[in-house]
């Protein structure tokens, strides 16, 4: 029977400071083991960092590209999934993104793209509240409902900002 | 619904994260030759790219990502201890990169769009970033011509709020005042 795999591209250039905490926030997730996996794309060796990938049985690829679009490229070519997401080598999910993931592809075979919101925290991990000014500047309009756009979403778009139409 | 909907493509400041994007592999498969000139915007070109494919795309409201705020993130350089200095060298490098890659969805993609509201987000960008790498940049610097039409449709489609009409104002001031105006700018921010 046909299983969905997720495939997670950690992208990483010289930082080291955060990587573990991004990593032990993969290994932690709720979704089974069997139905993720994650490629560790970096351009360093670190004898702690590597054991670590090894440990959890992530792929630990060496990479020289120094671009963001270049490690994710690379990440892209060696996935099996079906479904790819990313995490950046200073970001962590919480233990179930990966199970929302994979519950909303599966529930909807047209679901191309799902974006989820996120919250703040400081270089120690500790959260940021909402109010703090520089998390408002950041998310400014976040929208916080839940949002679908369906093809004919375009289509309407379009009628509905007819008024406003300038460069058409 | 539907004003949500619309603000999810229209409204500049929306927030897409790479590490809060998934996508199926198709869209990244086919699009692939276009992400090294895409680099600082990879989320929003991901966006863009499943947008194109005419299929279904969603955002959950759960915080499923903790995004990490620190000396080294984009979004926090007015929030540490960085020298106004390093701010500009780092804003500047920046600012060209998403120039370049703006420049590269909007002579590429802009036309692709059925949707007025992608259209508009994307000039817009384009717009935004080109004024601000001629502002962020010496003046000998740069050999980018602005156009006067650039500068109305870019006042028009912010609905001439008070940022689109002090960005194009700086454009045209000279170095030593249009870098006291950014450092005083800078140290507001800081002081947040």
């Amino acid at each position: 029977m046909y299983q969905m795999l997720i495939s997670v591209i950690v992208p990483c250039y010289n930082r080291k400071k955060f990587l573990l905490y991004a990593l032990e926030s993969l290994y932690n997730q709720t979704l089974s083991k069997d139905k993720f996996e994650v490629i560790v794309v970096k351009n360093f060796e670190d004898e702690k960092i590597d054991k670590l990938i090894n440990y959890y049985g992530f792929k630990n690829i060496y990479s020289k590209d120094t671009t963001l679009a270049g490690k994710v490229i690379e990440g892209v070519k060696l996935a099996n999934g079906d479904i790819i997401t990313f995490l950046e080598d200073d970001d962590l999910y919480r233990n179930n993104r990966l199970e929302r993931v994979y519950e909303e592809f599966k529930k909807d075979n047209d679901l191309i793209y799902l974006h989820n919101s996120q919250a703040f925290i400081d270089s120690n991990g500790n959260l940021i509240p909402e109010n703090n000014s520089l998390v408002q500047r950041i998310i400014k309009t976040q929208p916080y409902t839940d949002v679908e756009i369906n093809p004919l979403d375009c289509k309407l778009l379009e009628y509905l900002l007819l008024k406003t139409k300038i460069l058409d | 619904m539907q004003i949500v909907r619309i603000l999810i493509i229209k409204n500049k400041n929306i927030r897409l994260n790479i590490s809060s994007t998934a996508v199926k592999k198709e869209i990244l498969i086919n699009n692939i030759k276009h992400f090294y000139r895409l680099n600082l915007i990879l989320d929003f070109s991901i966006f863009l790219f499943s947008l194109l494919s005419n299929k279904k795309l969603k955002h959950v409201a759960e915080k499923l990502t903790l995004y990490r705020i620190h000396e080294q993130n984009v979004s926090a350089f007015t929030s540490s201890n960085v020298s106004f200095e390093e701010y500009l060298k780092r804003r500047q490098n920046i600012i060209k990169e998403r120039y370049i890659s703006w420049k590269y969805l909007y002579k590429n993609f802009s036309n692709k769009f059925h949707c007025s509201a992608c259209k508009k987000r994307i000039i817009l960008e384009y717009l935004n970033y080109k004024f601000k790498y001629v502002i962020f940049s010496k003046r000998e610097e740069t050999k980018i011509n602005i156009k006067i039409r650039e500068i109305y449709i870019f006042i028009l489609l912010n609905k001439a709020n008070l940022n689109s009409i002090i960005i194009p104002i700086l454009l045209f001031i000279p170095d030593n005042i249009k870098y006291k105006a950014l450092e005083i700018i800078y140290l507001k921010y800081k002081t947040m």
